[in-house]
């Protein structure tokens, strides 16, 4: 299938298109946060502690008066990040690994590389960012690091599937049989024939990585005060859940309309990308 | 089988080995000295090197690694560094607790999931598919402790149905304990539900219109044997790793629930082992951690090789 047409056929479908509208709106927020936020996000004001929503503070106050909307919009921006940076790493790592891995086999993929793969699917990601940030201390860096290499078996076993399949396919062979090299044959005709999957895996981790941070943030691991995150925000509503409910409701749903925007983008991906799981 | 079966336990030898060896190595780059982490800042010059020579820490970092590793072996976890309680007698009591929210958790996502699969993949555009396509991956896009916090909110706190925080243990009193653990569960299950339900449905698809299903259809038998006995058995397969590869977030979202209602759960201890500063309980959690998963993952792909006798031989 053409791009162009896989495109116009995305298009057509509602939910593609909300989850699409979704994911631009939160990258819009994120990238324009300082026109948008009506308030600074880190500045306190002890003559407005713990406000109900109103027309004046929107979504009400925190802890220390600052107001919860400004918060929630420059929070975008640590999701966001850690979204897009973590599953970068993860693909820089996976996808060079299992293509590797799956092109070349034998004794390199079945010996090395997929033990590797196996070692680093038994580390939950949450525990892994707990040693790192043990040994790094606990910041953004550290928990998209983490995130980053915890989502990278994905990729790994991935990008090996598809390299198996298209390694026995005409075209490869008779790329392989014109003299091509085998790191040409890997990144000019393996390659590029596993986009799509690799397209439709990055939205599932895009989606997963921000679930993540938000729950290193939630922790403590992630982004450190007095910067926004969502997850962050989330922890302190925690301690005021039976009085003030807007410090946990807002920051959750805020978590929860991107993640289902990028599922639901995802999912609009896979229909029209990846003909395995068309149900 | 057997052949399947020792395969399967040697390769999962290299791996324990090389995540011990992580492990190990992340745990000596940190950076403060142990020994100030004990003592405290005002400690003496020469305490700390007895304390060091009692450690273990002057001996060269392959031996300090190789003797972790045998007391790994031997059942010894060593000792923690804040309170000198040995880890072993810490993961005794906080195990069982994970396990019981962890299996509670997988029964619930697969009572909910699997049903759910089957009936979106029968009645397959129709409503009910539609809204159970939405409710999967909204139960996948909830982050575990936000739904931690509602249930906690509404369940708990205005309803009252359930503890909202603590834990009591099974071998105390079985059904309170069983109570406490529901909402911690749930919360837990929410992303394997839509999972389970997502890949139930897709292999439902695809099994209902094939040929032998298409058969036992002609042959007369009725829609629900088709769907129950020919269809669902097969689908149910792919389940099998499907779990397998859920268990380590289910072992990561126990960090954040076990924090979030205040349960004495493997997340706690290694939470509080990384506030503290306990490296020695903290290098051998993780290495116990990356065990439970990789024990599961054994365990799910010998009953898939029972169940599918086509895995044996590939």
């Amino acid at each position: 299938m053409t791009w162009s047409r896989a495109v116009k056929q995305f298009f057509r479908r509602p939910l593609a298109v909300l989850g699409f509208f979704i994911v631009v709106s939160v990258l819009l927020v994120a990238i324009f946060a300082p026109h948008l936020a009506p308030y600074d996000p880190k500045k306190p004001d002890f003559m407005a502690i713990l406000q109900a929503p109103s027309s004046q503070y929107l979504l009400g106050t925190d802890e220390v008066g600052r107001d919860l909307l400004s918060r929630l919009i420059f929070g975008a921006r640590a999701s966001i990040q850690a979204g897009l940076l973590a599953v970068l790493i993860a693909v820089g790592i996976g996808v060079p690994i299992g293509l590797l891995s799956g092109y070349v086999g034998g004794w390199l993929d079945r010996v090395v590389l997929m033990r590797l793969a196996d070692a680093m699917i038994a580390f939950p990601t949450i525990v892994l960012a707990l040693a790192m940030a043990a040994a790094l201390g606990g910041n953004l860096t550290t928990a998209m690091l983490a995130i980053g290499i915890g989502s990278a078996p994905a990729f790994i076993r991935l990008a090996r599937a598809q390299a198996l399949s298209l390694r026995e396919q005409e075209f490869v062979e008779a790329a392989r049989a014109l003299g091509n090299s085998s790191s040409k044959v890997m990144l000019k005709h393996v390659l590029p024939n596993m986009l799509g999957p690799l397209l439709v895996q990055t939205s599932i981790a895009v989606a997963a990585a921000i679930l993540a941070e938000t729950a290193l943030s939630f922790l403590g691991l992630g982004v450190q005060p007095p910067t926004p995150s969502w997850g962050s925000t989330l922890r302190i509503g925690t301690g005021y859940m039976q009085s003030v409910r807007w410090l946990s409701l807002y920051p959750g749903l805020s978590i929860f309309v991107t993640v289902l925007g990028v599922g639901l983008l995802g999912d609009g991906l896979r229909d029209v990308l990846d003909p395995r799981d068309r149900g | 089988m057997l052949g399947f079966l020792t395969n399967r336990i040697l390769t999962a030898i290299p791996v324990i080995i090389l995540i011990t060896v992580a492990v190990f190595s992340v745990m000596h780059l940190l950076p403060g000295d142990p020994t100030l982490a004990i003592l405290g800042d005002e400690a003496t010059p020469q305490s700390r090197a007895v304390l060091r020579e009692r450690m273990g820490l002057n001996r060269p970092v392959h031996v300090q690694y190789l003797s972790w590793l045998g007391g790994l072996v031997t059942g010894d976890l060593g000792r923690s560094l804040v309170d000198n309680t040995p880890v072993k007698r810490a993961v005794s009591f906080a195990f069982p607790v994970t396990l019981q929210i962890a299996l509670v958790s997988l029964i619930i996502s697969i009572t909910i999931g699997v049903p759910l699969g089957i009936l979106s993949a029968v009645r397959r555009g129709g409503f009910v598919d539609a809204v159970s396509s939405i409710f999967a991956l909204s139960a996948i896009s909830v982050p575990a402790f936000w739904a931690g916090i509602l249930l906690m909110y509404f369940a708990a706190l205005q309803l009252g149905w359930f503890p909202s925080s603590g834990f009591v243990r099974f071998n105390e009193d079985p059904w309170r304990s069983l109570h406490h653990s529901i909402l911690p569960a749930i919360a837990l299950a929410l992303r394997p539900i839509g999972i389970f339900m997502r890949m139930t449905r897709g292999s439902m698809l695809e099994i209902i219109n094939s040929d032998f299903v298409r058969t036992a259809r002609a042959k007369g038998a009725s829609e629900t044997t088709v769907n129950l006995r020919h269809a669902l058995r097969n689908a149910l397969i792919p389940l099998f790793t499907l779990i397998g590869l859920e268990f380590s977030g289910l072992m990561g979202g126990v960090v954040v629930i076990d924090t979030l209602f205040a349960i004495p759960g493997f997340g706690r201890l290694i939470y509080s082992a990384f506030l503290r500063s306990d490296f020695v309980m903290m290098q051998s959690l993780m290495v116990l951690f990356s065990l439970v998963v990789i024990v599961v993952n054994l365990l799910t792909d010998i009953s898939y090789s029972l169940i599918d006798p086509r895995i044996r031989y590939s």
